[in-house]
């Protein structure tokens, strides 16, 4: 993964250099966020919903051993198989197993983040195993050899003129055609195939319930049903963090999730899983892969209350104008940008970074992770690891030392006013400045405010003088 | 204990639980004035359709009327109100065989009036991937068992966590094209909702 350490800035400059896409990617977002505000304006008891799930998270993730287990208990009591993988490649390999034991060549996996984070399916892949991702937006980044730019809406960034040209590749269907509903209808015929031909589903995990044993699953396709009701081997994958303590707390999460992610009132399917189907087997996968260590940290923890709506994308200014994509990571955005550092520090470090600590992403968490906080703190505990460039550490400690110093401050404010008007946009750098590059400068003014103030307003003199 | 197992309980335990309190799910949620009205509204909103009718027996000649039935040559029917159909599910052997199913109809157990899902579980239902496998999907429901939302269905007592079940709401759609709404995605591609008023 040599792009896994490439910069957000290197990254979205790519984005960014296609004005059109960019504006037409920042405006389907915002759709998104309006048709969610819509759905939770419309709901008097929102933020006491977001209070509930936010104290469901935290109480659980605090207990997280005794609800795994009662977990463990009650799914392996329905008749299910439970595993636990402290990381990715355990994961993988407990997938593959289970597989290869049951013959299995064709596979057909609903949209799942985590096996995304596990790179599941080239894994397979080179084992033999055929993966068809099954989730249509998943399915055309898929078949485009890419990774989801969103965690909801996985080909967000891709428009429709190259999704038909994709189809007219990969599925035959007319040069040329670019209808909607008629690209969908050939990825039905399609993936229907691959439905009747799988010999094992794989899907993620929405939320795993500590009381029953069971899961749900939630898709507006279908295709994690239809994945899992063939078939006889079922394989659901989850991360730990997955877990609700009581099965009526789903009344909660239910109400907030699909609203949150694309401003439905419920997915059209959220289906409750209970052990096997008749005469099959199912076995869950339960994956750390450095979640535990989350549960561990005072500033961050609540981080893990995600329920992964993407919410935070949709609203977020860098993102929305950025692209999923220049995050590099599996998660991206706001989301992505507090748990991918924490995971790897000196990979992600350029992330909580490509953000204007709006705090947008806090506003609209359906679980109150307070994102925007946790990106600032991040910041700072960057430096400390020393996973920030050098250029920038020296920046940040000259600002201080202006902040620090009263006359530094004013000298530097003389010689900035002195030279915008002497030397115009020269002063910027546009060469050697990032900042400088998109920006122009304003007219100095011919005095300060300070000034001004202690002519006009100033009744005992400037004492801070 | 496995070895995964161990090391990741060793890894959430080695600092004691932060105190926070589990919440009461009891609060003061949304009612409606008439929640069959409302589920009603909320159906059509989710791009189902809905057809009101008056005792069971209205039933089996309102689904025969149903658009989805007139070219339809598959049917099959898993609730007792509606008697019609030409394949029995219990009969069929391996749920592959169910692909030519034109039309699917099923009794649901709860409405929510909040969101326009119904709570369909497979107890009456061999194969439940004729839910989702069929072309139209028809469900039943009794106007007393539409509740105002998913807290009152959750403590309900009815819904059985021992088996499967699934809240369906209209039409199975996706928007991943461009975000254009594409209604019939890998499911059901129509949903007709009977909502059965009592004698």
């Amino acid at each position: 993964m040599s792009s896994s350490h490439k910069r957000h800035p290197t990254l979205a400059k790519r984005f960014v250099a296609d004005r059109d896409r960019a504006h037409w990617h920042d405006e389907s977002l915002w759709f998104m966020r309006e048709k969610r505000d819509l759905q939770a304006h419309g709901l008097p008891e929102w933020e006491e919903l977001r209070m509930r799930a936010s104290q469901i998270k935290k109480h659980t993730i605090s207990n997280l051993p005794k609800y795994l287990l009662q977990f463990e208990k009650q799914a392996t009591a329905l008749g299910a198989t439970v595993h636990w993988a402290c990381d990715a490649e355990e994961h993988n390999q407990i997938v593959l197993s289970l597989l290869q034991s049951h013959a299995v060549k064709r596979v057909v996996k609903s949209k799942s983040m985590l096996t995304e984070e596990c790179h599941l399916n080239p894994f397979l892949e080179q084992q033999g195993i055929e993966v068809v991702d099954t989730d249509l937006g998943e399915r055309i980044v898929q078949l485009r050899n890419e990774a989801p730019s969103h965690i909801v809406m996985p080909a967000i960034h891709i428009r429709k003129e190259e999704v038909g040209e994709l189809f007219a590749a990969k599925l035959g269907t007319e040069p040329g055609a670019t209808d909607p509903t008629y690209l969908t209808a050939a990825a039905r015929q399609h993936l229907r195939k691959n439905f009747l031909r799988a010999d094992a589903g794989i899907t993620g995990v929405n939320f795993a319930v500590a009381e029953t044993g069971g899961f749900v699953v939630c898709t507006n396709e279908g295709n994690a049903d239809l994945g899992v009701s063939l078939p006889k081997l079922h394989i659901a994958c989850m991360g730990l963090e997955k877990i609700i303590p009581r099965v009526a707390d789903l009344g909660v999460f239910l109400r907030l999730l699909a609203r949150s992610a694309t401003g439905q009132p419920i997915t059209t399917y959220s289906s409750h899983f209970s052990g096997p189907i008749h005469g099959g087997k199912l076995h869950i996968v339960l994956l750390d892969n450095g979640r535990a260590n989350i549960t561990q940290d005072d500033d961050f923890r609540e981080a893990l209350n995600c329920i992964r709506c993407g919410a935070c994308m949709n609203t977020c200014p860098v993102y929305r104008r950025t692209g999923g994509h220049s995050y590099s990571a599996t998660v991206p955005g706001p989301i992505g940008s507090v748990l991918n550092p924490l995971k790897s520090p000196s990979q992600h470090a350029s992330l909580p970074f490509a953000c204007s600590l709006c705090g947008s992403c806090s506003d609209v968490c359906p679980v109150k992770i307070p994102l925007h906080h946790q990106l600032y703190q991040l910041r700072s505990e960057l430096k400390l690891q020393g996973n920030i460039k050098k250029i920038k550490s020296l920046q940040m400690w000259f600002t201080g030392l202006l902040f620090r110093r009263p006359v530094l401050y004013r000298l530097a404010g003389w010689t900035a006013r002195w030279s915008v008007r002497c030397f115009g946009k020269l002063t910027v750098f546009r060469w050697l400045s990032v900042w400088g590059r998109q920006r122009d400068l304003p007219v100095a003014p011919r005095q300060t405010f300070r000034r001004w103030h202690k002519r006009n307003r100033s009744t005992d003199g400037d004492s801070h003088d | 204990m496995t070895k995964a197992k161990a090391e990741i309980l060793a890894r959430l335990e080695r600092r004691s639980a932060v105190a926070a309190e589990l919440p009461s799910l009891s609060g003061d949620w949304t009612q409606y004035a008439d929640p069959v009205a409302q589920f009603h509204q909320t159906a059509i909103s989710v791009s189902a359709r809905v057809t009101i009718a008056e005792g069971r027996a209205a039933c089996t000649p309102l689904v025969e009327q149903l658009e989805c039935m007139k070219t339809a040559d598959v049917v099959c029917s898993c609730a007792a109100e509606v008697d019609i159909g030409s394949l029995v599910l219990n009969s069929v052997g391996d749920p592959h065989d169910l692909e030519t199913l034109d039309v699917f109809i099923a009794k649901g157990k709860i409405g929510v009036a909040e969101n326009g899902a119904i709570w369909v579980d497979d107890e009456n239902i061999a194969h439940r991937v004729a839910l989702f496998l069929t072309q139209h999907l028809v469900l039943v429901i009794e106007s007393d068992k539409i509740l105002n939302n998913l807290h009152e269905a959750y403590s309900s007592g009815i819904m059985d966590f021992s088996q499967f079940g699934c809240w369906i709401s209209g039409p199975s759609k996706t928007a991943d094209i461009e975000q254009a709404l594409v209604i019939g995605a890998h499911g059901a591609r129509t949903l007709d909702i009977i909502i059965v008023h009592q004698e």
